[in-house]
């Protein structure tokens, strides 16, 4: 016989909180009245994260590139990131 | 693959784009294009070890369906399981332990040579994806979710790249529902994911790192050479470093999965601002307590008959939980020591206060941290000696501990409330200020990552 299930009633049917479907979890930082914003936002929200991102780090860039293996590309890649931080560097970053 | 590197934001950057991509196009690959991210996640420790993992999920869906309620001997199919998954666990970790221990003590009575110890590599997050291998087979058996079909929900669940290496231990009930239909694109929580993995970066790369390397490496990696300053502040400092680093790890791992679509339930609650032990197992590695309150307390009969019984019990999932933590004599005695503190306040009938608590549990962790029990002696006798002034503890680090401890007294809501003010932002400024701040952390923290603390376990 299957015993008794102490936390199905916190589980049964839980989704993801911000889709309002689920089970309501106390002290859980998700919950229905979470913001949520579409694919194309978010898309846009994380690509300009990654770029100031990539612009802050244009130096860690640059030596990771120099680490590569030598492969067919990695030197195309090499002058990418070295152009990419003169660039930084030009604008004061 | 360390979540605070470039490689991760690039993979993660490539695995974003294709999942989300699929989940419109094509729904019907997103979740075998998540095993493929997931294994590629794992390979870059090792694919031997990758391929262990895929055997462990590709068991434990076989013998799903042979352990759901009703099936024949369905108890005996759940033993034999739990017997596979905790096995697979002792072998790896356990068993150089045990020759080490055991079998050279007998060597030593019958006057035989020490034996040799056999050449095992640790998987990373072996006890968490051992442990979620057992939680799908129970919740199997105890019908809170069906014995999957076929194999792809079970290996994305157990391989799922965010919770892979140090949890949270996410159950089978919780997960696998979320897996029946695809996350909807029109709603993705990125704003509480970003406040969580900024959060989570901030406290690992600032906090975290700089308290290690600053004082509590040095002082437990030579604990007779410093006096009491630098002891004291390695102490405290260790225990607000393992909260920084493995509650940051459980941060960004939550808000990961959740650009991701997927929900991870909380695991740390400012656990340094509890009253008691029992209120501190409540707030901390929460899905840990969970489990072994679920799958271990409560089947050895929890606090149902009378008070001896429940502090044995208590006693005894404590020290369990102690080992899981790795196989060393420090772990099991810190397990055994939390598990007595919790059978004292349970016959008190209170708790201990947040002074008391507190230090027991800042005490506790220097046992955790210590190789061995000598050198928590020579850190106790180094506690004493006020002879040496202090070589490595400086203001900075005894300020950053101050706000390790100062977080946990902010309002429980802080998340929430930094949320509700932002909520209006249109999202390329969101997305502006988040990289600001990650440019920001990563500038202002050690360069290099240390691994995350909870890697080993």
């Amino acid at each position: 016989m299957p015993v008794a299930v102490p936390f199905a009633v916190a589980t049964q049917g839980a989704r993801q909180p911000w889709l309002g479907t689920g089970t309501r979890v106390a002290d859980d930082d998700f919950s229905p009245a979470s913001a949520t914003i579409p694919l194309g936002k978010a898309l846009g929200a994380l690509a300009l994260a990654m770029l100031v991102l990539a612009m802050g780090r244009a130096p860690q860039i640059a030596s990771a590139a120099y680490d590569l293996p030598i492969l067919p590309g990695t030197e195309a890649l090499i002058a990418a990131a070295e152009a990419w931080e003169t660039a930084m560097q030009w604008m004061g970053l | 693959m360390l979540f605070p590197t470039g490689a991760f934001a690039l993979f993660f950057a490539v695995v974003f784009v294709v999942h989300w991509t699929l989940v419109r196009r094509a729904p019907a690959l997103h979740k075998a294009w998540l095993l493929a991210a997931n294994l590629a996640f794992y390979s870059v420790f090792s694919t031997t070890l990758c391929a262990l993992l895929v055997a462990l999920g590709l068991v434990a869906w076989a013998l799903g369906p042979r352990v759901a309620p009703g099936a024949p001997r369905a108890r005996a199919w759940l033993w034999l399981g739990v017997a596979i998954a905790l096995a697979w666990l002792g072998y790896f970790k356990y068993a150089n332990f045990l020759i080490q221990e055991v079998a050279a003590r007998l060597a030593d009575v019958f006057g035989l040579g020490p034996p040799a110890l056999l050449e095992i590599l640790l998987p990373v997050g072996i006890s968490f994806y051992c442990f979620q291998a057992i939680s799908y087979l129970v919740d199997v058996h105890r019908g809170a979710v069906p014995a999957a079909r076929g194999p792809l929900d079970v290996l994305v669940y157990l391989t799922f790249f965010p919770h892979l290496s140090a949890g949270p231990i996410v159950r089978a009930a919780h997960f696998l529902p979320q897996l029946a239909t695809p996350p909807d694109p029109r709603r993705i929580p990125v704003l509480m994911a970003l406040i969580l993995i900024l959060g989570g970066l901030f406290k690992k790369m600032i906090l975290a790192n700089e308290i290690g390397v600053g004082i509590v490496d040095p002082v437990f990696r030579n604990p007779g050479a410093y006096g009491t300053v630098d002891t004291a502040l390695a102490i405290y400092g260790y225990a607000i470093q393992i909260w920084c680093d493995f509650s940051a790890y459980s941060d960004m791992a939550i808000g990961i999965a959740a650009l991701l679509g997927y929900h991870f339930p909380k695991n740390f609650d400012q656990p340094y601002r509890a009253n008691s032990l029992a209120d501190f197992w409540h707030r901390w590695h929460i899905s840990l307590s969970r489990f072994l309150r679920d799958y271990l307390y409560i089947p050895l009969g929890g606090s149902r008959f009378g008070s001896v019984a429940t502090m044995r019990n208590l006693f005894l999932t404590m020290l369990l939980g102690g080992i899981w933590h790795g196989a060393a004599w420090t772990f099991v005695l810190w397990g055994a020591l939390h598990g007595a503190a919790l059978a004292v306040e349970r016959a008190l009938g209170r708790g201990l206060g947040w002074f008391l608590t507190f230090h027991v549990v800042v005490a506790l962790f220097a046992l955790f941290r210590a190789p061995d029990l000598g050198s928590l002696a020579a850190m106790a006798s180094g506690l004493l000696n006020w002879s040496i002034g202090p070589e490595q503890a400086t203001p900075w680090l005894a300020l950053l501990c101050a706000l390790g401890l100062g977080l946990h007294f902010l309002p429980p809501d802080l998340r929430q409330r930094v949320e509700a003010a932002l909520r209006r932002w249109p999202a390329p400024a969101l997305g502006l200020a988040a990289g600001i701040v990650l440019v920001l952390i990563l500038r202002t923290g050690p360069e290099g990552v240390a691994p995350f603390i909870y890697f080993q376990f």
